[in-house]
């Protein structure tokens, strides 16, 4: 078996190529930079040259032409992530990357099916409940990121006929469950960091007024989990010619004062946590610290998450526990 | 396969990359809706620069032309030059040449709908192509962009002001960022704070193009008539669903071939014209031709439940009428012989005024439910005839201003008003809304009348709904004369012709025989040689009460069926012959369950007159034209209206004679009457 895979140089991508190598002939993998030393370690592992917001993709014709023919399963991962990039950027590497890449999967004569990896972001967090197999419609976004991975899935359920396809929206992905690691430190890592950061003065009080909802789940998963379940899902796949779509986060998730509390443990403070109401000046003040605007409406979602597919499907998401890592997602703080 | 390349650069969510079938090729085309990012269309153009084969805009800021000079937004230049290698079209050429022809065609087809309306602009800036066509056709104009553009409370009127607003103004544009934001978004608060919104939004028709309003609050649009270039379908989606009542949308056939417009469309035809070559009108001119473009109205919420009005003139029959008038009732009923001159000379000078309504009126056919508001003017019908026709048109074109702002989509003129002047022609040319004067269906009902009463009398013997007797018209060369017998010579088996002008008859002759070959027809000067062979006579003469025919001389069982006015056989002369039935016209009745009659007409019950009847109907059909109007009756329209009022349940509801209406015992006696007459007759002949 054979496996085209964008994005296989960020932080999921090699991942999921470590987990991949085992099960596959061949992983054809697109890069913008051909000679990259990170695979190295890997036989069959080929780096393909191009750009998926280049209408071809793949520069070379030749090598064009026996991916076309040989790959019986491709992943789409490549995206740009992140909260603070521009509209522009955004939209380029998100939207059209993801219509050219599906141009390209139309064309694969042995494709069985096709892996999109779309995020937990594209769910509405003025409602309450995020289902699989439906998209629901949206018209205001906090963050472009979250828009134009809302604008390219929609793209994707769109040629769902013409292509089988498998859309996996992961949560906020977090370091390796079993060494903490992380490329980039952003999302619940700003307050780790944050907290870690002040920790000497915050021994000093014992409130501090932070505006956020205390009952808003953090969808966590570790890449690695996610690396994993994803080949399981892959090597699972019977072809069949419907949409499916699968929420992956892990089966037991905190919410933001569970999170907190934790925190609280591991730096060893004894902070009460106040939630207070949305507002400008603490927005600016949070700000100054260093978290990103656009992380604030998160801390307000009052979604959950319809997992019932993903559960039936992958009975091994149960194993992927909040209580089971969070020793090594705070482990950076404990240094 | 060719590969366009298409920004929507004034859309959200709407990006796809497929292969379409336009008549007969196959194009890739790939869209992306750029919403309002310059940088971002900017760079994927120049991503795709090169690699596909045409670059197709849309939804930018279109070009905007004055007098000396144009006006284009330093951003729609910066899109328009990003391609080196590859051309961009924004599909404005297409939009100019084909716009103003769709709609000057549309106008040929449907005047009412386009002309003397007032028509709003969202920003006819960016609508030049409407404008221009729009202007000629003598509408009102209410141009919102000082709003639109620049969020000013007042409107412009004119394309000269228009000019001038923007000449002053674009110094402004230039330095404004194409931004979402920089346009109304016509919410519900903007709509209350800003007056000239007001008076845009309280226009009869609203132009604008789909970039332009596919990012405002529809909800404006409830109940609204919208005239756009296209209608994609997520936006019709939208549209139905802010109740927009229908819209005039210039380029339907693109409606079937969702994902192109008009950008694409002239992409395809730069593709077709070859590389390198540049679109000029007569390419314009000639896909219109070969694809068959045309506008079409499509209605979005068609409300049932919605009531039209039409409406009716009518006017006091004698001065005696006039003293029903609540002003007069206190005068005692003992002087009202000396008042009534005067009040009839005093009151022909009041303007005229709403009377009544007619409600409850339903379709048999569609279940259409339709009013009829009643109007009148004052004079009797001696005043009518005196007075100058100018003076009662103005009378009767002011209750037509009256009828439309009460939302009337057609008058009818009711007795005596559609005599005065030309009948009819002068006040159709000048009023707001169609006249008709309601004559076919008078004449049709008249017919009616006479078919039954023929058969009520059954002296004349049919065969498979075709009489084997003799009809005979006199005076048939008048216009109901003439309809009467071209409809009779249909259903007779012999019709006699009686006119003073024998070359008159002569060509009435050539053109029955024209319709109905097989008719057999007889002329004559004298009415009184064939009046013994008749079974049913009809007279239509002008003769203000001259004898024209010898009652004594018909036959016994005949009916006479009397339309001139004054009549040409008197009461008198009536009652000499009880073996003969006159008639003197059909009243209708209208259909309804719930019919109610809010005024004194005259007629009692469900009964109204046919020419009222006539307006009903044509508001019940939704046919809004100019029915019937001069002193000519056109056959074809008689027939059609005799096929609506069938369709629609409007009936002959009773026959009238002299004194009101006939009952079924005056048939019965007239009916012995003639056959002891005619037993009579045998037992002399064989004696």
């Amino acid at each position: 078996m054979k496996i085209f895979l964008t994005g296989a140089t960020g932080f999921l991508g090699q991942y999921l190529v470590k987990e991949l190598a085992p099960h596959f002939d061949t992983i054809y993998i697109l890069s913008r930079s051909p000679n990259n030393s990170i695979f190295k370690n890997y036989s069959n592992v080929l780096i393909v040259k191009g750009d998926i917001t280049h209408l071809e993709i793949i520069e070379n014709p030749e090598l064009k032409q026996v991916v076309l023919s040989e790959c019986d399963f491709c992943i789409h991962a490549a995206a740009l992530y992140d909260l603070e990039a521009g509209h522009a950027e955004s939209f380029l590497q998100n939207v059209v990357g993801t219509q050219n890449t599906l141009n390209l999967v139309k064309k694969m004569k042995k494709m069985k099916s096709f892996f999109y990896i779309s995020t937990i972001a594209v769910g509405d967090d003025q409602s309450f409940f995020l289902e699989e197999d439906f998209l629901p419609e949206r018209i205001k976004f906090n963050d472009y990121y979250s828009e134009t991975k809302y604008k390219a899935e929609k793209i994707v359920r769109e040629t769902r006929d013409q292509i089988p396809t498998r859309i996996i929206r992961p949560g906020v992905i977090i370091g390796d469950s079993v060494n903490g690691q992380i490329e980039k430190r952003d999302g619940p890592y700003y307050f780790i960091d944050l907290m870690k950061k002040y920790s000497s003065i915050l021994k000093l009080t014992s409130y501090i007024p932070l505006s956020f909802n205390p009952r808003s789940k953090l969808p966590l998963i570790p890449v690695d989990h996610c690396a994993r379940f994803i080949t399981i899902l892959i090597l699972r796949d019977q072809g069949e010619k419907f949409l499916k779509t699968y929420h992956l986060i892990s089966y037991e998730i905190p919410t933001i004062s569970e999170f907190l509390t934790d925190l609280n443990t591991s730096l060893g403070l004894e902070v009460d946590y106040i939630p207070i109401f949305r507002n400008p000046f603490h927005n600016s003040l949070l700000k100054r610290l260093g978290i990103p605007s656009a992380l604030i409406p998160f801390m307000f979602s009052k979604l959950s998450y319809d997992k019932s597919r993903t559960i039936e499907e992958l009975p091994e998401l149960s194993e992927s526990v909040y209580k089971h890592y969070k020793s090594s997602l705070f482990r950076g703080t404990q240094l | 396969m060719k590969h366009i390349l298409s920004l929507a650069f004034a859309q959200d969510q709407y990006n796809f990359d497929e292969e379409v079938e336009f008549f007969g090729e196959t194009y890739r085309i790939t869209q992306y809706s750029t919403n309002f990012d310059i940088e971002l269309t900017e760079s994927i153009i120049k991503k795709y620069d090169g690699l596909c084969d045409v670059v197709c805009i849309s939804g930018l800021p279109a070009k905007i032309k004055f007098k000396k000079g144009f006006f284009l937004h330093p951003d729609t230049y910066r899109i328009k030059v990003a391609a080196k290698f590859t051309p961009t079209v924004d599909g404005q050429i297409i939009k100019d040449v084909y716009i103003p022809y769709a709609l000057r065609m549309f106008y040929l087809k449907n005047k009412p709908y386009l002309f003397n309306r007032r028509i709003g602009f969202y920003s006819a800036a960016l609508q030049k192509s409407f404008v221009e066509v729009l202007e000629d056709l003598e509408n009102d104009l209410v141009m919102a962009d000082p709003y639109f553009l620049m969020k000013l409370p007042f409107n412009i009127y004119t394309s000269k002001g228009l000019n001038q607003f923007l000449k002053l103004l674009t110094p402004v544009l230039a330095r404004m960022k194409v931004k979402k934001s920089h346009v109304p978004n016509f919410s519900d608060e903007s709509l209350v704070k800003n007056r000239a919104l007001d008076e845009f939004l309280s226009c009869d028709l609203l132009v604008g193009n789909e970039a332009n309003i596919t990012f405002l609050n529809l909800a404006h649009l409830k109940g609204k008539t919208l005239i756009t270039d296209i209608v994609s379908e997520g936006m019709a989606f939208k549209l139905k669903e802010a109740g927009l009542k229908e819209a005039l949308i210039c380029l339907p056939q693109l409606s079937e071939h969702t994902k192109i417009n008009y950008s694409i469309l002239e992409g395809i035809t730069l593709l077709k014209k070859g590389v390198g070559s540049v679109i000029n009108d007569d390419d314009v001119v000639k896909l219109v031709e070969d694809l068959k473009l045309a506008p079409e109205i499509k209605v979005f919420n068609e409300d049932v439940d919605s009531i039209t009005t039409f409406s009716f003139v009518i006017h006091p029959l004698t001065s005696r009428n006039l003293l029903m008038h609540p002003l007069f009732r206190a005068i005692n009923r003992k002087y009202t012989s000396f008042f009534e001159t005067a009040i009839e000379e005093v009151m022909s000078f009041s303007p005229g005024f709403f009377y009544g309504k007619i409600e409850g009126i339903v379709s048999e056919k569609n279940g259409k439910r339709v009013e009829g508001l009643i109007y009148a003017v004052t004079e009797t019908p001696k005043k009518l005839m005196e007075k100058e026709a100018d003076v009662i048109y103005k009378k009767i074109l002011k209750l037509c201003d009256k009828a439309q702002v009460a939302g009337s989509k057609i008058m009818g003129l009711g007795a005596y008003t559609k005599i005065v002047g030309d009948a009819g022609v002068t006040i159709d040319r000048l009023s707001p809304i169609p006249v008709t004067t309601g004559n076919s269906l008078s004449s049709a009902s008249t017919l009616w009348a006479a078919k039954l009463a023929v058969e009520k009398l059954g002296f004349v013997k049919k065969r498979e709904n075709h009489f084997t007797g003799t009809v005979m018209v006199v005076g048939a060369t008048g216009s109901i004369g003439a309809v009467s017998a071209k409809i009779l010579s249909l259903s007779w088996d012999r019709v006699i012709l009686v006119a003073p002008r024998a070359y008159k008859l002569i060509e009435l002759r050539e053109e029955i025989l024209s319709i109905n070959p097989s008719a057999n027809i007889i002329i004559s000067t004298d009415a009184d040689s064939h009046s013994g062979e008749s079974d049913l006579i009809i007279t239509t003469t002008s003769g203000q009460g001259k004898t024209i025919l010898d009652i004594m001389k018909v036959k016994s069982g005949c009916v006479i069926c009397d339309v001139s006015r004054p009549f040409d056989i008197s009461e008198k002369e009536a009652i000499k012959r009880p073996d003969v039935l006159v008639i003197a016209s059909g009243e209708v009745q209208l259909p309804g369950k719930d019919l109610n009659i809010k005024i004194d007409l005259g007629l009692e019950g469900n009964i109204v007159y046919a020419c009222l009847a006539e307006t009903a109907l044509l508001a019940m059909e939704g046919k809004f034209e100019s029915f019937t109007l001069s002193r000519n009756i056109n056959y074809e329209k008689v027939i059609e209206i005799d096929k609506l009022a069938k369709e629609h349940g409007v009936r002959l509801s009773n026959i009238m004679g002299h004194n009101g209406f006939i009952t079924d015992e005056e048939f019965n006696l007239c009916r012995e009457h003639a056959q002891n007459q005619l037993s009579k007759n045998k037992k002399s002949e064989k004696k």
